[in-house]
This record gives structure tokens, sequence and C-alpha cells, in this order.
């Protein structure tokens, strides 16, 4: 019975640095004194003493191991106001716009047509190949018990949409760009926090918005991109409230619904609560994400294994290893691209964007 | 499209201008001999006035000569 409890004891001690010194104390405290009185107990009584009092934590981590479900990511919702475009091959893409021809003159009698003119302005962009590998030996994935390495590949096809979702917010949301957009000033880019009347005013900007050669475009739909703090925020704004009068006095849904607000999860927000403005794709590539033709996502490969079994067995993990190292050996692709020019980076058409920097009530 | 050789042809709205008061007008509601008014007649007293409008006469105020700014702390390029 002694060597038993010296035995328990030894386990406790093991567990030094795990379990705080004061209680572990108290711990062997008891295990002695358990054990200076065992020859007054009875079995029932040792075994309450064990089941109950002191051994539970001793115990248990060799009862139960699993992984906490995985934290759930905010998502980009770029879908509604990127532009989507293809490359045939990794060659830059040229995409024109033609200027409208002018308007018209008085004619004089006899006299000569005034000639107007059309222009075209152009610009390129291609993509580029995007890739992460991770491997493992054949052994880490015999021991995976949990299973939790082999979820690998999934993984890393979430983390490649997370990248992807910061790739397009990087190509609008950055110094550059704020900066070549602001310097434009109003009515392109604001300086007003979230609001209903800074919203007012950029939309109204939005309707302002003309081309090249003075003609006022129409822009019939817009999209608000906000970064999660401005969430309760926007959703305020859009909804009847009662300091805007009671239910359908908000006419700011006639201009913008609800629906239309994306939350771009990477918007930096260190400074100030920037947000943006975008016209519908289909009427303004705005900003533009490039992709491979046939290659509508992320892919996910593995090393096909060059072990050939002649004779005997062995496990399933070590057929998919590499021959020289043992190695299983995963990789996620993607194959995208937009516009990296020096001042507007990826917004391939500012006329589609308003800016608000966030910077004044 | 982009094109760095056609400025836009908008005309710019410098801060400070009857032009920005103009544009700032359609979200605020009010002029900026308003939003001063409104400011100073609350400040001797608040039974004025709101304190919505107090804040909102105060926000046009501060966009009326404000330029906007880059905020973001990342980088251009998006080749990383």
């Amino acid at each position: 019975m002694r060597t038993i409890l010296r035995w328990i004891e030894e386990y406790a001690r093991a567990e030094q640095g795990v379990i705080p010194a004061p209680e572990l104390d108290k711990r062997i405290v008891a295990l002695r004194e358990l054990a200076s009185n065992v020859h007054g107990m009875n079995a029932t009584q040792f075994q309450e003493a064990m089941t109950t009092a002191h051994f539970v934590d001793y115990f248990a981590d060799a009862l139960s191991r699993a992984f906490y479900s995985d934290y759930a990511y905010q998502v980009g919702d770029w879908k509604g106001y990127i532009y989507p475009d293809t490359t045939p091959d990794f060659r830059d893409v040229d995409r024109f716009r033609m200027s409208e021809p002018g308007g018209l003159y008085r004619r004089r009698e006899k006299a000569e047509h005034k000639a107007t003119n059309v222009q075209d302005s152009e610009i390129h962009y291609g993509v580029d190949e995007f890739s992460r590998e991770f491997d493992v030996s054949w052994q880490t994935i015999l021991n995976d018990d949990l299973g939790k390495i082999k979820e690998t590949p999934q993984r890393m096809a979430k983390a490649a949409a997370r990248w992807l979702d910061e790739f397009v917010s990087a190509l609008f949301d950055n110094a550059t760009t704020q900066l070549t957009i602001a310097a434009l000033g109003a009515p392109w880019a604001g300086t007003g926090a979230l609001t209903l009347a800074n919203l007012a005013i950029g939309v109204n900007a939005m309707y302002q918005r003309t081309d090249a050669a003075g003609n006022r475009m129409n822009i019939t739909k817009l999209h608000l991109v906000i970064p999660p703090i401005l969430k309760i925020q926007a959703a305020q704004i859009l909804q009847d409230v009662l300091s805007n009068g009671g239910p359908g006095s908000n006419v700011m849904s006639q201009f913008l619904s609800a629906a239309n607000v994306h939350v771009d999860p990477f918007i930096d927000t260190t400074v100030a609560a920037a947000w943006y403005l975008f016209a519908d794709p289909s009427e303004i590539p705005t900003v533009t994400l490039a992709r491979l033709t046939g290659w509508p996502g992320p892919v996910t490969v593995m090393k096909r294994s060059n072990i050939q079994l002649v004779s005997g067995s062995a496990p399933a993990a070590f057929l998919m290893g590499d021959f020289t190292t043992g190695d299983i050996e995963f990789a996620v692709e993607d194959v995208v691209g937009g516009w990296d020019d020096a001042g507007y980076v990826g917004v391939t058409d500012f006329r589609g964007l308003y800016y608000s920097s966030g910077t004044t009530p | 499209m982009a094109d760095k050789k056609q400025q836009p042809t908008i005309q710019r709205i410098e801060p400070g201008s009857k032009a920005m008061e103009q544009y700032l007008s359609v979200g605020y509601g009010m002029t900026v001999d308003q939003a001063k008014l409104i400011i100073a007649e609350r400040d001797k007293n608040p039974a004025l006035w709101p304190y919505e409008e107090y804040k909102k006469a105060k926000a046009m105020l501060a966009a009326f000569d404000a330029k906007p700014v880059a905020v973001s702390k990342r980088k251009g390029s998006t080749l990383k």
C-alpha cells in the first residue's frame, strides 16, 4: 500500500509547474495523511479518498484529449463590388475605354461641320502565381490519432481564401491609393466619419461623377464598403430608427440598400475608420480582380508518392510519403492579379470610387 | 478607365470654398453661417438647440476646412 502511495506522490510531483506550488503541497500533505492512516481505513474509505478527493486532475488528462473546434474567421464579401476579369495566360491583358464624341455646334449657312474626336485610354494588368507548401513526415501522420494533421489540406484551402480576401482588400485599401484619391479632393474623397450626413454627401458625390469629357455618368447602384468596426453604425444609419422619425422615414435606403453594405475585415482602422462607396461593377470596373482562365479558385495539391511496395506490407501513411525523406507534401496555389499602378494601385477606374478617411466627425 | 493623362474634369472642390459649403450642405442641411449660429447660440443657452443639431453643426465646420488624408498603414503594392 505504501509503495502505491509513493508512486502516486511521485506522479503528483511530476505535475510541478503545471499545478501551482501551494495546491501541489496541499495534495502531497493529503496523500501522506492518507498513507499514515492506511491501516485504519477499510476498502470503502480508501476508494472514496482515491476517487473524489485528490486524484481527479492527475488521471483525467490521460483519459481525454481533444482539440477545440477551430475559430471561425471573418470572410470578405467582395464579390458584389469587385469587377471579375480573366486572362488567357500569364502575359498582361490590355483593357481600353473609348471616350465619347463631343456635342453639336451650330452650323451657319454654307459653313463646314465642326469636327469632334474620340480617344482611347488603356491599362494593363496580369496574373501571378501565389502558393504555400506544408510537409509532414509519414510518422507524424501515423501518430495523428485525433486526425488534426490530416485536416491540414482543408485548412490550407481556407487560409488561401482568407489570403485572397486580404489581397483584394489591399487593391484599394492602402496608403498609396488613399493618397492618390485624397489628392483629388472633394468630390472624389471626403473626411467624414460614417454618419447619415456624411453618407449622404458621399452618395451625392457619386451622383456627380462625370467621364473625362465632362459627360455626367449614370450610376444607379452603389455599394458601401466598411471595416467591421462600422457595422453597427451602418446598420443604424440604413434602418429606420427613432432619430430619423420612425419607420419609413429614412430616405437613405432608397439610394443604398442594406444588402449592398459589405464588411471588409481587412480595412486598416489603426488611425481612423475609413469607408468607401463603390459603383456597381456592372456599371464601372472600379477595382478589378483578374484570374487565369480555367482557374476559378485556390487549389490544394499533394505530391504523388514515389514509393512502390515490392514485398511485405506497410501502413498507408508510409506509402503516402517520399522515397528519400518520408515526407508527405501538400501545397495550395492560386493564380490571381490586379492592376499594380504606382498611384492607383489596384483601382482600375477611380470614377467608381468614393473614399472617406473618417477623420472628421 | 483611369488614364493619368486625363485629369478628372469635375472641378476639384477646395476646402473652405463656397462650393464646399454647398457640397456639404447636402448632408448637414445647413450653411456655414447657420452652423456657426447654432454653435454660438447653444453655447449661450443649451435649451435653444438640440444636441444632435449642435453636433451636426460642429461636424460641418470640421469638414468645411478639412482635406482628405490617407489613413491606411498598408503598403501600396499588391504583389507580396
